[in-house]
């Protein structure tokens, strides 16, 4: 019966509470976690082990920034993984050949945005079913990363190329951390601040509806699908420069990574909900967990368990959050 | 006196603390058809939810034929002859008539899991002769290929097939014709005589005068009527006990409408040669001037929604031009009706209305931003237009931040009328201004629509309901099999000359 209340609008922690519960749920475990390990171990809270975390999930949270907006429009993109590397081998092969380093880079970024229009393509305006898209789409590329390839690693890039993945800002901050964060920065303000945000999740939470309001679907769509493919074009940039060689190997499984920390962070695979905050707290949990259960000693066989219960949990809250509202109806 | 079948006494049920239902007594007969009314959110979903195993109550308790029981689940209750039909069909799409109707029944499974098609079909068979039915429904056909009315019949035969004593159905003529729910009422008479009772929820007040014989109604999940005899009891009572208030002209005023030339006014809108993707609509004209309401009557099946649709370029046409002060509309393309500031409220709010997860404040302003040039939201303009829409299409909401899925039927409506007021659109298309909406909602919503008239928007009304038809539009269609068969004014419209040409004219 809460329509037969005063209607109105909270104040704006009020509103941040509300609209971000999820976010917040997780970001307390996040901070109960990080709190307890500092306790358990000495070297957690270090600034060496930080870096080291950073640097295992850097490819993951750029993937994950373009999974989660490719999943708010109800939509999920399998082939990021494979993506990142065949952007990556071809944009290296490029370089390597040429060792003319902004054409490596514009290859990469032009192959992986290729790559994302297509599947765009297929499920914006063809309107087929995204998993089967993306999911041939990741076979394809992988195939053609081999092919082109030809199973071997792609290295002796100019120096320069190193910048991204090794430099550091005041001989302190590693650039790349700084361009994760930047592009956080900016996908958060474009999906939270901006039209084609807000399209993005009208459509993910009702495409008909969407579209009799005036709202150009197939296009938009399509673009969330470009997006996710930049992002793995600059996942692949930032591994490349940082490793200093392109494997054909790059990406693998990183797309279940990138799907793990969307739903960790709140993202509902039924589209309409979820935020990039949701999405970096997802990406942080995954790694600071798998790192601390290395610090432990844990056996590394267990770390998939301990990943998977968190997902499986995380759905799980949200599923009870919503039985809640639900029901006081 | 009959044999009761179900006795409820001082039920009561809390939401996250809040008692939607408190003190309520209902009681069904052997034969009857009990109607529980009230408004949306008035507590009757959850009251015969909650006879039915959905729910469980908090407090109170209940007898079915005497013994008192208190339901865990739905199949619970289907074994002890109480089943529901709700308005979201529990039919499985892809399965035939007859499996649907016996999917859980172990008799039609041999050793427990390969069913027997052909037993099936034939007690299918049977059930549908009983009510005249075996040659519109063959038992091998899919159930998505069935009309709504006659899945709805299909659950209604699912209920009989378990013997049930008690039938609730839940707002069961929302999507049906005219001539579907005189179909409707024929089974549900001849079943009354085999001595099922039936609970109807609805807030259709006509045809529960036509079908029931007790009245129950509710109001903030408080009993306000206990059980009175239709026949005994008047229609503004009824009204007055639904709403908590008289009612006195639901339409409001239109007298000074009557005799209007509106051939006199500017032509906003004007449709010409409409012919559909299927080609079911024949080559249908009508124009909208500056001020008027033109409705669209007719049965379920005519052709009105197309028709709408079409102009609006939801869906395709073949033949046709649309012109807004004369200026020629691009076929099919929304954003280019959109751009030209023509709304469309769509039939099926749930379907294609509403962001079901996203904030009332984010529905609200979806057109308006889908219009606009600019690339970024305006938060403070959202929250000013927002604030705007709600004070003066009387919404109801606690918090407009919250998802619009936890607002009642009504108010989502309004919401998405809102949407389109937002627009300030010359032509407002509304298909079904009012389908499951309460009747103080309903007079907001009317109230609304006229302002906007006389203010000078051109606005076109689909709507089966021919007193609505009626109440608000200045000029009438009448369609059927994508014709139009008559056009009538304000002044010389009435009932029966509707019903004429929706199905003889």
């Amino acid at each position: 019966m809460g329509e037969k209340k005063v209607q109105g609008r909270s104040g704006v922690g009020g509103r941040i509470v509300k609209e971000y519960k999820t976010e917040l749920a997780m970001l307390l475990i996040f901070v109960v976690f990080f709190a307890l390990m500092s306790f358990a171990s000495p070297y957690f809270f270090t600034r060496q082990n930080i870096m080291n975390v950073m640097s295992q999930v850097s490819s993951t949270s750029m993937l994950a920034i373009g999974m989660t907006i490719v999943i708010i429009t109800a939509g999920i993109d399998l082939s990021v993984g494979a993506n990142l590397g065949l952007s990556g081998m071809i944009g290296c092969m490029v370089m390597m050949n040429t060792q003319n380093l902004f054409l490596g880079i514009a290859v990469i970024l032009i192959i992986s945005v290729l790559v994302g229009a297509a599947n765009g393509f297929f499920v914006g305006y063809l309107e087929m079913p995204a998993f089967i898209v993306t999911l041939g789409m990741m076979q394809i590329c992988r195939s053609l990363d081999y092919v082109i390839s030809n199973a071997n690693t792609a290295s002796k890039f100019p120096e320069a190329y190193s910048f991204l993945g090794k430099g550091k800002i005041a001989g302190q901050l590693p650039v790349y951390i700084l361009f994760i964060f930047i592009m956080f920065g900016i996908f958060i303000w474009v999906m939270s601040r901006t039209k084609f945000g807000r399209f993005l999740y009208a459509i993910g939470s009702n495409a008909e509806a969407s579209r009799l309001s005036g709202i150009n679907v197939k296009f938009n769509t399509m673009m969330a699908y470009v997006i996710s493919g930049l992002m793995c074009g600059l996942a692949a940039w930032v591994m490349t420069s940082r490793l200093m060689a392109c494997d054909p190997t790059y990406g693998d499984g990183n797309e279940m990574d990138a799907i793990a920390a969307a739903v960790i962070g709140g993202t509902s695979m039924s589209g309409g909900r979820g935020t990039l905050w949701g999405t970096i707290i997802g990406v942080f949990l995954v790694g600071f967990l798998r790192n601390a259960l290395n610090i432990l000693g844990i056996n590394p066989y267990w770390q998939g368990s301990a990943i998977g219960a968190v997902i499986i949990i995380a759905v799980l809250a949200e599923k009870v959050s919503k039985l809640k509202i639900k029901t006081s109806k | 006196m009959s044999r009761k079948l179900i006795e409820v006494h001082d039920i009561k049920k809390v939401f996250s603390g809040v008692a939607v239902l408190e003190g309520i007594d209902f009681d069904l007969e052997e034969g009857e058809v009990h109607a529980l009314m009230g408004e949306n959110g008035a507590g009757k979903s959850t009251l015969s939810k909650i006879i039915s195993g959905i729910y469980q109550a908090d407090g109170g308790t209940m007898l079915v034929e005497g013994e008192r029981r208190s339901f865990a689940n739905t199949r619970e209750a289907v074994r002890h002859g109480v089943s529901i039909v709700t308005q979201e069909f529990s039919l499985l799409p892809d399965f035939s008539v007859a499996e649907n109707i016996f999917l859980t029944d172990d008799r039609y499974y041999r050793s427990g899991f390969l069913s027997d098609r052909r037993a099936m079909a034939e007690k299918t068979r049977e059930l549908l002769a009983l009510f005249g039915m075996e040659r519109d429904i063959d038992p091998y056909e899919k159930v998505e290929d069935l009309s709504v009315a006659q899945m709805q019949v299909i659950e209604i035969l699912k209920a009989v097939s378990t013997n049930a004593r008690t039938i609730i159905l839940d707002e069961p003529t929302a999507s049906l014709s005219t001539k579907e729910i005189d179909q409707l009422f024929e089974i549900v008479r001849k079943l009354k005589k085999e001595g099922v009772g039936f609970i109807i929820v609805s807030h259709k007040i006509n045809e529960i005068y036509e079908i029931s014989d007790r009245i129950t109604v509710l109001r903030d999940g408080r009993l306000i009527l206990n059980g009175a005899a239709t026949k005994e009891l008047k229609q503004s009572d009824l009204i007055k006990a639904m709403v908590g208030r008289e009612v006195n002209n639901l339409y409001g005023d239109r007298s000074d409408h009557l005799d209007k030339d509106w051939s006199r006014e500017e032509v906003v809108l004007e449709v010409r040669d409409m012919v559909d993707e299927n080609r079911y609509l024949k080559h249908i004209s009508f124009q909208v001037h500056k001020g008027e309401i033109v409705g669209f009557s007719g049965l379920v099946g005519a052709g009105r929604s197309e028709l709408v649709r079409c102009v609006f370029g939801a869906d395709r046409r073949t033949e046709g031009k649309v012109y807004l002060h004369g200026k020629e509309i691009p076929a099919d393309r929304i954003r280019a009706s959109v751009a030209e500031r023509i709304g469309f409220v769509s039939e099926d709010r749930k379907r294609d209305g509403l962001l079901q997860e996203m904030s009332v404040i984010k529905n609200i302003g979806l057109a308006k931003l889908a219009a606009s040039k600019r690339a970024l939201i305006d938060w403070k303009k959202d929250a000013e237009d927002c604030a705007e829409m709600i004070r003066r299409m009387r919404i109801k909401t606690a918090d407009v931040d919250m998802p619009i899925k936890g607002l009642s039927g009504g108010n989502q409506q309004k919401v998405l009328l809102a949407k389109w007021i937002l627009l300030a659109p010359e032509v407002l298309i509304v298909d079904e201004p009012t389908r499951g909406v309460d009747i103080g909602a309903k007079a907001d919503i009317y109230a609304i629509l006229k302002e906007l008239a006389a203010q000078g928007m051109a606005i076109v009304v689909v709507s089966s309901e021919i007193p609505e038809i009626l109440g608000i539009c200045d000029t009438i269609y009448v369609m059927r099999e994508g014709k139009v068969t008559g056009v009538l004014n304000a002044a010389e419209a009435e009932e029966e000359k509707i019903g004429y040409f929706s199905t003889v004219g």
